[in-house]
């Protein structure tokens, strides 16, 4: 399963969907709380686990998003 | 081993079948696969793959050892597969020598397996590293899919254990990605640890006083930790839970049987006894029949004439015997008068008794018409001629009226005619009440029989079903005693888990507050917003598991049932639908009706396709994730396992599901009627058929050393 | 001198190769009683107990259907029990009945025979008897053939073939 799929799995989750609405007066998709960081780092999970790399590997990357996105 | 010669066999894309009778060798070229990858072959011995080094010259054919010259003799099986995606082939080799001297053999421990590969376009080469050759081998059949791949009919049953149920878990992580959602969940439990502790190490950090906050830091941690294990707990106790209300279920269903059982064998036993007296009594009615035919004279049925023919005969004779009697009497009568009276002549018509008795009442004579009244002389001598006969003792003997006499002889039969003529009268009335017995009791006995029957039948698969004896239902009752006290004390138990996570979590977020009154001054927003992405992250991942795998087994249901529903095609004993259950922290699939309720009652055919569905469902819900992977099924006899009927649809089922398939069959070689369905099947997509057939007949083939199997290709 | 005591001192015979036929019904052959039980034997479909049953079976069916076999001088022959000894007493006390009726003989006259010509007389009586029986096995023995394995089948088999030639009193052969 390629990771496109993995990470639509992810999208689709109602919690997920909570985070990303459609403002009406602005016309535009907003994004509630830390949504695009959420989303780079679950990517980072998602390539982690499909590379093969070991966990300490995936989270560092992982909290280097943290450290420069925030 | 059978296969003598050179031997080649094409497998086609789809379905590719073998054909043959019990002991023609079918399974002989599920071996040789087998052998070849894993240097393993079935012992009949063992009922399990052997290796080569313990089977040895086995798997040499017999032929060729009785036939070869001395010297270097050897087997060897190659397969070749393709790729056809990549253009890659892939040629495996495996061979087998020893060497022979007369009538000794001697052989090596070990088989040698060379493998070539040849790449797109490339020329082939030959593979050398063992890390090369695994790789390939598990391209060609991954280990751990193996058991859902390769197995043998009889097999199945193993695959998935109902009674073990995290074997379709284990199948369903093997077969599907949910083992890289799970990875990926285990990252985001790590990765929100981390960031919340990033989080309260700031925290501390920026304290009003370290050391309480260090405190306080720690207990946190602890509690976290505390939370963990009891809701890991929380799990087990709730799954034990699960379990023990399913075990109860079963239970109590079981208990439900074996009432039925108790009631069902004490009824088919009155009956068996009522039906074996009857058929005994029947037996003595049948036996007193033929008796009758004697005793009551049956046989003399409508005979009644010779009696009245007989009474003639009888009549006439008694007449004929007294007048001759009577003819001599009067004679002897006369002669004798004449001696006592003393009459010189007898008178030509001397007067019977009778009539001198009338010639006294009318006071006359008759002989010489005169008058002779009372008291004269004339009426004293007819009275004197009256007393003289009278008196006289004439005896007559037998032998003057006959040579023989034979009168008691004939009066006694004439007696018997008599009698036997008044019984065979009633002969009808009673030939008639013993057929209405007889009759009745034949039909009570039918209908005690067929409710015999039809009683013992449900009784049986009744224990069939609960491998269950009526003497087990006390042990029954016992057990679901100890469940209900068993399930009662876990139920305490989870409140008492629930009652302290509640407190473990008042306690924490206690511990957060008197840990955030320490603060002083902001917080970095990367530590506060890491850690809430680390909180976001992990819950998201919890939750996508857990829908993805509620997808998955959705997906397999309704491709399990797609399954099942083709192979029970045109056979009404299949019913129900296929559901899988969630039991505890595992899976099981289970046939339910339309309102969900389980069906009770299943036959092992039945079982084994819902099993069958269930692998093939796991396969094919695979098939459109990874359909870069695809595998052969090889199967040897799978057909044997399931009822009839099911041939043709699991055959339609496998080679949808399927790329390519491999079985064995003898119910396609046996049924002529059943193989030419197949050939002009729309819904099979048939790769080939082959047949394969000995040389010999069955009694020439004990002596193996000419044995050599022909395979024919049919289509 | 006795003429039925005479008469039921002979012991009539069957022809040798009635003997087959006799032995598959019948289930004690003669004097020698074997002590199988009752039932097993008649699973293997016996009718008869004793052959001098299906003597007289025969005899009457012979009867019924006027068909008489005589028996040649140096057939060869099987003697078996006399006829005093047959029971019941008063079917083969009937069956003599029917054999002097047959013989449409005047009593009257036997008792006037003299020795020689009773002896001669039982003797004859003995050959109609016999001539009886011999055409109610061959009855027996064609219905058989006609019926195959079906003549085991009931049984009932025995009282509806001499029922039959009552009801359609005539000689069953031709059925």
């Amino acid at each position: 399963m390629i990771k496109e799929k993995i990470l639509k799995s992810y999208l689709d989750d109602p919690i997920i969907k909570e985070m990303n609405f459609f403002d009406m007066e602005l016309n535009e998709v907003k994004w509630a709380g830390n949504y695009p960081v959420l989303i780079e780092v679950l990517k980072v999970a998602i390539s982690g686990v499909k590379e093969g790399n070991g966990h300490v590997t995936t989270i560092r990357k992982m909290n280097k998003i943290l450290d420069s996105k925030l | 081993m059978c296969y003598y010669g050179i031997n080649e066999i094409t497998f086609e894309k789809g379905l590719n079948i073998i054909a043959g009778d019990n002991g023609y060798g079918k399974s002989k070229i599920f071996d040789a696969i087998y052998w070849v990858v894993y240097d393993k072959c079935h012992d009949v011995n063992y009922k399990e793959p052997r290796s080569t080094e313990l089977i040895k010259e086995t798997i040499i054919s017999d032929r060729h050892k009785h036939e070869a010259e001395d010297g270097v003799i050897s087997c060897s099986v190659s397969l070749i597969f393709l790729d056809e995606k990549k253009n890659n082939r892939y040629t495996l080799k495996r061979i087998f020598k020893g060497t022979k001297n007369g009538k000794e053999f001697t052989f090596g421990n070990k088989s040698k397996l060379s493998v070539k590969e040849k790449v797109r376009n490339l020329d082939s080469q030959f593979i050398n590293s063992k890390d090369d050759i695994d790789r390939i081998l598990n391209k060609i059949m991954p280990l751990n899919i193996r058991d859902y791949m390769w197995f043998q009919g009889e097999a199945i049953d193993r695959i998935i254990d109902f009674k073990n149920s995290d074997s379709l878990l284990k199948a369903i992580n093997l077969l599907s990605d949910i083992s890289t959602f799970d990875e990926i969940n285990n990252i985001a439990e790590t990765f929100k640890k981390k960031t919340l502790g990033k989080l309260n190490q700031k925290k501390q950090e920026q304290s009003d006083d370290q050391e309480a906050s260090e405190r306080i830091k720690n207990s946190i941690e602890s509690m976290v930790e505390k939370i963990t294990k009891s809701e890991l707990d929380l799990a087990d106790k709730e799954n034990d839970l699960f379990e023990h209300n399913e075990e109860l279920a079963i239970t109590i269903e079981k208990i439900q049987a074996a009432e039925e059982i108790k009631h069902l064998n004490i009824e088919t036993n009155k009956l068996y006894k009522s039906i074996e007296s009857d058929s005994k009594y029947l037996e003595t009615l049948k036996m007193s029949l033929h008796q009758k035919m004697f005793s009551e004279l049956w046989i003399l049925k409508g005979m009644e004439e010779i009696s009245e023919e007989f009474k003639r005969l009888y009549k006439k004779y008694q007449n004929d015997r007294s007048n001759k009697r009577a003819e001599i009497l009067s004679e002897k009568k006369a002669s004798e008068i004449v001696k006592n009276i003393g009459f010189a002549k007898l008178p030509a018509n001397m007067p019977r008794a009778n009539y001198l008795e009338q010639m006294l009442e009318d006071e006359q004579c008759y002989v010489c018409g005169q008058k002779a009244l009372k008291e004269s002389e004339a009426y004293a001598l007819i009275e004197a001629h009256l007393d003289k006969i009278n008196v006289s003792e004439v005896s007559i003997d037998d032998s003057e009226v006959a040579n023989f006499n034979f009168y008691d002889e004939f009066d006694k039969l004439f007696t018997n005619s008599i009698s036997v003529k008044n019984k065979i009268g009633k002969i009808d009335d009673n030939i008639e009440n013993y057929e209405n017995i007889v009759s009745n009791l034949k039909n009570e006995l039918d209908q005690n029989q067929n409710e015999y029957n039809r009683k013992s039948e449900i009784l049986n698969s009744l224990l069939r079903q609960e491998s269950l004896s009526v003497m087990k239902a006390e042990e029954i009752t016992e057990k679901i005693k100890t469940l209900n006290t068993l399930i009662r004390s876990t139920e305490k138990k989870i409140e008492k888990i629930k009652y302290e996570i509640d407190f473990q979590n008042d306690e924490l977020n206690e511990l957060n507050r008197s840990l955030d009154k320490l603060v002083t001054g902001d917080i970095d927003d990367v530590f506060l917003k890491g850690a809430e992405i680390g909180q976001k992250l992990h819950d998201l991942s919890k939750s996508t598991r857990e829908r993805v795998f509620a997808e998955l087994i959705e997906k397999l249901e309704i491709q399990a049932n797609r399954h099942y529903k083709e192979m029970t095609e045109g056979n009404k004993a299949a019913r129900g639908i296929i559901k899988i259950k969630k039991s505890g922290r595992n899976y099981s699939p289970d046939i339910v009706n339309n309102s969900g309720e389980s069906l009770p009652g299943m036959n092992t055919s039945n079982m084994i396709l819902i099993k069958l569905a269930t692998i093939m469902a796991i396969i094919s819900a695979r098939e459109s994730t990874r359909d870069n992977e695809l595998y052969t099924l090889i199967s040897d006899a799978p057909l044997s396992a399931l009822g009839e009927n099911y041939s043709l649809g699991f055959c339609t089922t496998v080679s949808n599901v399927y790329k390519q398939s491999i079985i064995t069959s003898k119910e396609f070689y046996v049924d002529k009627d059943l193989q030419n369905t197949l050939l002009n099947s729309e819904h099979i997509n048939l790769g080939s058929l082959y047949e394969i057939t000995p040389n010999l007949v069955e009694e020439e083939r004990e002596s193996r050393n000419k044995l050599q199997t022909k395979i024919d290709r049919i289509k | 001198m006795r003429l039925i005591e005479k008469i039921k001192g002979t012991s009539p015979v069957y022809r040798s190769y009635n003997e087959d036929l006799i032995k598959l019904f019948t289930i004690k052959q003669g004097g020698k009683q074997g002590r199988s039980s009752e039932t097993t034997k008649w699973e293997e479909a016996k009718y008869f107990s004793f052959v001098y049953e299906m003597y007289m079976y025969a005899i009457l069916l012979g009867f019924k259907n006027n068909y008489q076999i005589d028996i040649n001088d140096g057939e060869s022959t099987k003697k078996f029990i006399e006829i005093k000894h047959w029971k019941p007493e008063e079917m083969a006390d009937y069956i003599i009945c029917a054999i002097f009726e047959r013989l449409k003989i005047d009593l009257f006259k036997i008792e006037n025979y003299d020795e020689k010509q009773l002896n001669e007389f039982v003797q004859n009586f003995k050959n109609e008897i016999e001539s009886y029986a011999n055409g109610g096995f061959e009855i027996i023995k064609d219905k058989r053939d006609e019926m195959g394995d079906l003549f085991k089948d009931s049984e009932y088999r025995f009282l509806e073939l001499i029922e039959m030639s009552i009801k359609f009193n005539l000689n069953i052969i031709d059925l």
